[in-house]
């Protein structure tokens, strides 16, 4: 075995280097230039597979079949060998860089696609509706909102293309492979021709997917994206300790995003790719408003802060917010202690426990709150379109508080019941006093009041309705089972919102809203 | 047309198909292989034990970050194996990387609380990932899995320009040499193409079908 490595044989190696570098410069610039052409065709034919007309669609479809599923050398002797024999002759460089750039033109464009495809539909509304055409929406609108998504596909394919490269050694490329095997054969040296390309395909290759990774994290805090388990990521990862997001991500969680089936060949995750549409969650969220129960007065439902959803940019802030103040709250626990940080974060119990710390430190704050900025609440419209969130938080305290003392209720310990509670009594309390008059008053007058959020004179069944959706939110976000296409029809969520080991717990649980409404 | 008629015997394309034959068996024992050391590997990789993860991580960056046709070159001419082992070997190392990773993903997939209703009714460690969980993680494995199936079949290609080992890649090209226009050359390579495109083609449909209908028993 030592003898394949003898020192010697190294020596003729490096003897060749001007060689060597030669072949690793034309392997960096076989790869450069392909890499061009594939995100060039990439993009093309991502936009077309998306495009309406059928027969774009349909192009688009047999070419990505047609290099996904064909080796890529074969695709590379059609040029080697048939071209020629048409006339058309090319320098094995350009053959290379022809045929790895519409191999992975083909894997690219499955990326674009995803990424289009999970660019939310109300973007492509909004810029039909400034007057955007459809090209003009696509390349200036979607596009670039979408190309943060698909970089860390991208740059996983751009590994892939600079180790495809090699292929060409077998048509005589002259890149570092070829180098290597013609050193090899020439010398029968082959241990250190070998090993050396090795060494320079990973310092080519390894960057690469370590940035992959890298952009794929940052991705992911902002979007909230999820696959797989919690694991070191966590630790080294303070933003990721929102409370939904306890999965890992996999590196084509970007692509599985939209079930986009770019995922299937070259990458390996998974476990499934689910993007939480809107952390809806009861801090923020107050319970929907029984869509059922309350169908009359659609207008002033628009206004209700218990009807807001949050989607896109403001819910990652939201859910960035929640994951800030749960990763303070892991801090002010554990202090320096770098063990009991982690400890607390990769136990769902952990999680859970620090995640209860801050309902309860929410509801204490809201308490306060409400009643020192309800007297000079401003009451413009403008204002409420500015932040509906903020303008109305003291409006509906007193459900945030008796949402979160049920949840405490049904599951949590007797002491923090008690805590919440008292906070949420304290609240109520306070609002009836003074605060909550005028603020309400703002309110638009039609729709009469139909959920009051007063404390004093509930629409019990109205309430109690908003007071389980609100608890099934939590319960969705937390186990982060949002589930595909969930957010186009948000009326059946009540029955898939769960995961199938929680539906115990949730039998349980709904038993006990049951039993309560009962009483 | 006739010279091209004149490729469609039945010699040929038995010698045809005898080379999908051998690619076919390369990529599903590489990927068995893969299967089993990938498993181990992806053990290794979550094990507390610093130094079997490590070993295992730097296992799946090397792997995943060097291109197959170099462990090709390394298995046949540096440990100097009979060609079909050394294109088992070099695939399995190659892919039980990606394979690693896969198992990785389908564990995860198995909520955690599979693991502690399965330790709760007295199974050992060991009965709870052989009976319990591995059952279920495979079943998500399996699209993903059967990817890995559809590239190794496209990279069996390499195994002719390397090691002259001959799958259909290589007995395509020994066809070409004894039929020499331009229109058989073409009708040659338009049927390496076809074969190869059916075969992975019908797998990656396969995949896509499987991957529908466990999104849908997910949602519902």
């Amino acid at each position: 075995m030592l003898e394949i490595f003898a020192p010697y044989k190294w020596e003729a190696l490096f003897q060749r280097w001007p060689d060597l570098l030669t072949a690793f410069g034309v392997t960096v610039g076989i790869s450069v230039l392909a890499l061009v052409i594939a995100l060039v065709l990439g993009i093309l034919f991502g936009v077309f597979s998306v495009s309406r007309l059928s027969v774009l669609r349909g192009i688009t479809r047999v070419y990505v079949e047609v290099v996904q599923n064909v080796p890529l050398l074969l695709q590379v002797f059609v040029l080697y060998a048939i071209f020629p024999l048409v006339g058309l002759t090319l320098a094995a460089f350009w053959i290379g860089v022809l045929a790895i750039g519409i191999y992975h033109g083909g894997y690219m464009s499955e990326v674009v696609r995803s990424g289009i495809g999970s660019i939310h539909r109300g973007q492509f509304e909004a810029a039909k509706s400034q007057g955007f055409g459809y090209w003009q929406t696509m390349f200036l609108i979607i596009l670039p909102q979408a190309f943060r998504i698909i970089l860390p596909p991208l740059a996983v394919q751009a590994a892939n293309l600079v180790k495809n490269t090699s292929v060409l050694a077998l048509i005589a490329g002259g890149e570092l492979m070829y180098f290597s095997n013609s050193f090899a054969g020439a010398t029968s040296y082959y241990g250190p021709a070998y090993v050396m390309a090795a060494v320079l395909y990973f310092a080519i290759c390894f960057p690469l997917s370590r940035l992959a990774l890298y952009l794929e994290r940052r991705t992911r805090s902002h979007r909230h994206l999820s696959t797989g388990d919690a694991s070191e990521e966590l630790a080294t990862d303070q933003m990721e300790v929102t409370p939904g997001t306890h999965d890992i991500t996999g590196r084509a969680a970007a692509a599985t995003l939209a079930g986009g089936v770019g995922t299937m060949y070259e990458t390996v995750d998974i476990a499934p790719a689910r993007q939480a549409p809107s952390p809806r969650h009861p801090l923020h969220v107050l319970g929907e408003a029984s869509e059922g129960a309350g169908g009359g007065e659609a207008g002033a439902d628009e206004l209700d802060p218990l009807n807001q959803r949050f989607t896109g940019r403001v819910a990652a802030e939201i859910a960035d917010e929640i994951g800030l103040e749960i990763a303070q709250e892991i801090a002010e626990e554990c202090g320096d202690d770098e063990a009991c940080a982690r400890r607390i974060m990769h136990t769902k119990a952990g999680r859970l426990k620090a995640h209860r710390r801050l309902e309860r430190r929410v509801a204490a704050r809201r308490g306060v709150e409400g009643s020192a900025k309800g007297a000079a609440l401003p009451a413009t419209p403008d204002a409420a379109a500015e932040g509906l969130r903020d303008v109305h938080a003291p409006a509906r305290s007193p459900e945030a508080d008796d949402v979160l003392a049920s949840r405490a209720e049904t599951a949590t310990s007797d002491r923090i019941t008690k805590d919440v509670r008292r906070k949420a009594d304290a609240a109520t309390q306070a609002r009836d006093g003074a605060a909550a008059r005028p603020a309400r008053k703002d309110l638009p007058p039609d729709g009469e009041q139909a959920r009051p959020a007063g404390g004093n004179s509930p629409d019990a069944a109205a309430r109690s309705r908003a007071v389980r959706e609100a608890l099934l939110d939590e319960e969705a976000f937390l186990d982060n089972d949002y589930v595909p296409g969930e957010l186009d029809a948000p009326a059946a969520r009540e029955s898939h919102v769960r995961a199938p080991h929680d539906e115990a717990d949730y039998d349980a649980e709904s038993e006990d809203d049951a039993r309560r409404d009962d009483e | 047309m006739s010279d091209v008629a004149a490729l469609f015997t039945w010699v040929n394309m038995r010698f045809l198909l005898q080379g999908l034959g051998l690619t076919l068996f390369i990529s599903a024992l590489a990927i068995a292989c893969s299967v089993v050391l990938g498993t181990v590997i992806s053990v290794m990789r979550t094990s507390r034990v610093r130094v079997l993860s490590g070993i295992a991580t730097a296992y799946i960056e090397v792997f995943k970050n060097t291109p197959l046709l170099l462990w090709i070159m390394f298995t046949f001419f540096v440990a100097q194996l009979p060609p079909i082992g050394a294109a088992v070997l070099a695939f399995t190392l190659f892919t039980s990387a990606s394979v690693a990773e896969i198992v990785r993903g389908g564990l995860a997939s198995v909520p955690h609380g599979q693991y502690e209703a399965a330790r709760s009714q007295g199974f050992s460690t060991v009965q709870t990932y052989m009976l319990v969980i591995l059952p279920q993680a495979l079943r998500n494995m399996v699209p993903a899995l059967l990817s890995q199936f559809v590239t190794t079949i496209k990279d069996t290609s390499y195994l002719w320009g390397a090691m002259a080992l001959q799958e259909l890649m290589g007995r395509g090209m020994i066809l070409m040499n004894s039929y020499n226009s331009t229109a058989q050359i073409f009708a040659i390579f338009g049927i390496m193409a076809l074969l190869y495109f059916v075969v992975c083609f019908t797998l990656s449909q396969i995949v896509r079908a499987y991957q529908r209908r466990l999104k849908e028993a997910r949602a519902g």
